[in-house]
């Protein structure tokens, strides 16, 4: 700790690097900090579960090449086949599929009379649909087999029964939204019955405000196209594909819009997400080099300034581990001056952001993470020039420069 | 005394190179992450149509239900699309330079020779001949289709090349046969490449996605019924009278977005008198029973209050300003250091005469020359990166991943110019050495 004297006063008479390398410190920590929160949040709302088996589910969206008073038959002779196709779990019809960035929404409400509470995603199909999903059920029951419905197009406002999802069912009733089994809630000003809550259910966009909340119904619709969702055994499902599409090709007149993998939905749903995460990986990692580099540059820059001086301490008596700690703890204290302004300029940058674009600020911990790893960075990037003033031979003092 | 400052100025970056070369590189990768990220926010939030952004205009109608505001909104404002019949009525009063209406279908896509099973769903819009006409499309073969066309709905289509590669292997395509879904359409016109970024016309979450490949009259889209209820958004407050596309198509449902190109304000005035004597028309008629809210909404207004824009790439470029500053301070130290070797030469100059302004003169093309290869390598690291961002970013046109001249020139200069002003102080910090002092010690 002696030494601490002698640093902060060469730290006086060298001020333009000192300053110098405490800005740069800086400019890292808050650069840092910043983008380290803005590249989780990212990857956060891409790992979010959607609720589906995601690695068994596909889908399919394709037309019912029949008349329209045929094809609610032509829709059930389509789902009696696909479930026969071997390696099938569950093969059911959908109005939609999560995360794809097409659905419906529908506004919600406990009142009749009130405008509404919140909205929701929606998603109508047979009975199966649960299944083929692969959600959970956490309170309440499937619906009856007597609560299915047949209809053409707009199945939400036919709905008698329905269920929602948690998170829906909590921003209605909060704590007890267990009771929301049996009571009727209006959606779309139309009274409805919840029969079951299940776990966890994303609707169609995956940057919605309210992407958890689903409404799901037994209504199937027969509209000019329709999405299958299929649930396959584990590791049948490129098979399973292959022999629904041979199926469904079998008709004339089908036309095959998509045929999709809920995996390749999702990477599609958050390519944007990735790519921005991606990309601020990218910068984080350009920064800690271009810090360490320059960091490694000044130390060696000082060292070789002072290189009289070193010679001098060594043939004063001097040993080589006083001379590294000398210049570790140097950086340590030029680094956490450096901190300090940072994590100023870190919480302004942080506010213009949220201000701006309306994130999130950076959480303290950030900061305490944040310093930890530029000291780590410091010390790291010191230690071989600190090395090096220590090798320098005692005899240098008695040379002139 | 420039070229000697310049010749001593090479032999003083090849004496130190490893600090000149480090110095480069640095400078170079705070160029490259600047210039990468603000090439795509320029190019994400540029003006698409520089020549037509004060004459092209969004028509919104306020169609809505009389019971409630349209969207919920605590601001009534009117929906961004309007229904058939409305557009249709629209063009036939041909009021303004040009109507385009932006409508769309998907259907099953292929040559009369093809199977049924390569047969191929596409995404087909549906317009005018005005659409290629405002929006400055150029044609690679042939043209738009005659206004005949429009008004009884021909079977003609104008196709992109990048179809036409497809299909007819780049070959002039015009006069050949297409089929959509069990109709058969003559091509009339095939599209060059065309950039039209943000592709402010249609649905704003399209926005920085390339247009569609296939076009055809809007009128046509309303013949033939071709209608995509699960691929293209509407609203409807009021039910269609019946299951129908005719019934859908003369229901009060909205999803055909109208453009129209008024040349200045006298005919935008015109134009907003003529759409209250249309809407005061049709309440006669028990339409438009909500306020009159008529509005006519530039492509920059429009992409604006659709949040089309991200916010992801601005905050990059902020990331990456900060960091460049951060490399130019990381360059300013190497700069520093290789100046401080040069502590006896500036004495030995200055003893012989020289003023600390030359001094200054002959060390400022030094660093500009770093600047400048900086930049040039900066130029190009962010070629490589802006191709990476267009493999990465696989959601958006890789138009958006293109620097203009004008970019790279000022990539070039803002480097240069920073280097120099960031060089200031370690060359001022160097020529103060006392020449007395140094002098004795060499």
């Amino acid at each position: 700790m002696k030494d601490l004297l002698p640093i902060l006063k060469s730290l006086k008479s060298n001020f333009g690097a000192s300053s110098l390398f405490i800005l740069q410190v800086a400019i890292t920590f808050t650069i840092l900090v910043n983008a380290v929160y803005l590249a989780l949040d990212k990857r956060e709302s891409i790992g979010r579960a959607s609720g589906l088996d995601e690695q068994n589910v596909f889908y399919i969206a394709t037309n019912l090449p029949v008349d329209e008073a045929a094809r609610a038959g032509m829709l059930d002779q389509d789902l009696a086949n696909l479930r026969a196709l071997s390696g099938v779990e569950f093969a059911s019809v959908s109005s939609g599929v999560p995360l794809s960035g097409w659905g419906r929404f529908l506004e919600v409400a406990t009142e009749p009379d009130s405008r509404y509470d919140t909205f929701s995603g929606y998603y109508g199909g047979d009975l199966n649909l649960l299944s083929a999903f692969g959600v959970q059920l956490v309170a309440g029951n499937r619906f009856s087999p007597s609560s299915e419905l047949n209809v053409r197009t707009d199945g939400h406002k036919d709905a008698i029964d329905i269920m929602i999802t948690k998170p829906l069912a909590q921003s209605l009733y909060a704590d007890e939204w267990e009771q929301v089994v049996g009571k009727t809630i209006y959606i779309d000003k139309k009274p409805q019955r919840v029969v079951g809550v299940i776990d966890k259910l994303q609707a169609a966009w995956p940057t919605w405000v309210v992407v958890e909340h689903v409404v799901l119904a037994p209504v199937k619709e027969a509209d000019a196209m329709v999405y299958y969702i299929i649930r396959t055994q584990l590791g049948q499902q490129s098979d399973v594909m292959e022999k629904a599409l041979a199926y469904l090709m079998s008709f004339h007149g089908r036309k095959i819009d998509k045929i999709e993998t809920f995996e390749q939905v999702k990477a599609s749903a958050y390519s944007a997400e990735n790519a921005a995460s991606n990309t601020l990986f990218g910068v984080i990692g350009g920064l800690l080099m271009v810090t360490a580099l320059g960091i490694f540059g000044q130390s060696r820059y000082s060292i070789i300034k002072r290189t009289k001086l070193i010679g001098i301490r060594r043939a004063m008596g001097a040993s080589k581990g006083q001379i590294i700690r000398y210049f570790v703890l140097e950086n340590l204290v030029l680094c956490s001056i450096g901190i300090v302004i940072g994590i100023i300029a870190a919480i302004v940058l942080s506010n213009a952001f949220s201000n701006a674009f309306s994130l999130g600020t950076v959480p303290a911990s950030y900061m305490v993470l944040g310093t930890l790893s530029t000291i780590l960075l410091g010390q790291v990037a010191v230690l071989y020039p600190a090395f090096k003033a220590s090798q320098l031979s005692p005899a240098i003092a008695t040379r002139t420069v | 005394m420039g070229i000697y400052y310049t010749k001593l100025a090479f032999l003083s970056l090849w004496k130190t190179r490893y600090m000149s070369l480090l110095a480069i590189i640095v400078i170079a990768v705070g160029i490259a992450a600047t210039m990468t990220t603000y090439t795509i926010n320029y190019m994400m939030t540029k003006d698409p149509l520089p020549s037509k952004s004060d004459s092209l205009h969004l028509v919104r109608l306020n169609n809505w239900s009389p019971e409630v505001i349209y969207g919920n909104r605590d601001e009534e404002h009117a929906p961004i699309y309007m229904s058939v019949q409305d557009a249709v009525n629209l063009i036939r009063h041909d009021k303004a330079q040009a109507h385009i209406p932006i409508a769309g279908f998907k259907d099953m896509l292929k040559l009369p020779s093809q199977d049924a099973i390569d047969a191929k769903m596409t995404f087909v819009r549906a317009s005018t001949r005005d659409f290629f006409s405002s929006f400055e499309v150029p044609f690679l073969y042939g043209s738009s289709w005659p206004k005949g066309s429009d008004q009884s709905g021909e079977q003609v289509v104008v196709i992109s090349k990048k179809l036409n590669e497809q299909l007819f292997e780049g070959k002039d395509s015009i006069g050949q046969l297409i089929e959509l879904g069990e109709h058969q359409f003559t091509i009339v016109g095939v599209i060059d490449d065309w950039f039209v970024l943000p592709r402010f016309y249609g649905e704003s979450t399209r926005a920085f996605k390339s247009p569609r490949d296939i076009f055809v009259p809007f009128q046509t889209q309303l013949n033939l019924e071709f209608w995509s209820p699960n691929v293209q958004a509407f609203e409807c407050w009021k039910d269609a009278e019946n299951a129908s596309v005719a019934a859908f198509w003369a229901s009060e449902c909205i999803w055909v977005y109208f453009w129209v190109q008024l040349n200045n304000e006298l005919e935008k005035d015109a134009y907003m008198d003529f759409l209250d004597s249309y809407v005061e028309q049709q309440k006669s008629l028990g339409r438009f029973q909500r306020p009159t809210l008529n509005e006519l909404q530039s492509p920059a207004e429009y992409l604006k209050e659709r949040e089309a824009y991200s916010s992801d790439s601005e905050i990059a470029v902020w990331l990456a300003i900060c960091f460049f500053a951060l490399c130019l301070l990381n360059a300013m130290s190497i700069i520093m250091t290789k100046f401080q070797s040069k502590a006896g030469e500036v004495a030995l100059r200055r003893a012989v005469g020289a003023s600390s302004v030359d001094l200054i003169q002959q060390y400022m093309i030094e660093t500009g020359i770093i600047g400048l290869i900086g930049g040039l390598l900066g130029l190009l690291l962010s070629q490589i990166c802006l191709f990476l961002s267009s493999q990465l970013y696989t959601h958006l046109s890789k138009d958006i991943m293109a620097m203009s001249v004008q970019l790279m020139i000022v990539t070039v200069l803002l480097s240069v110019v920073s280097s120099l002003i960031f060089g200031l102080f370690p060359i001022v910090k160097a020529i103060r050495v006392q020449p007395a002092t140094q002098l004795k010690s060499l």
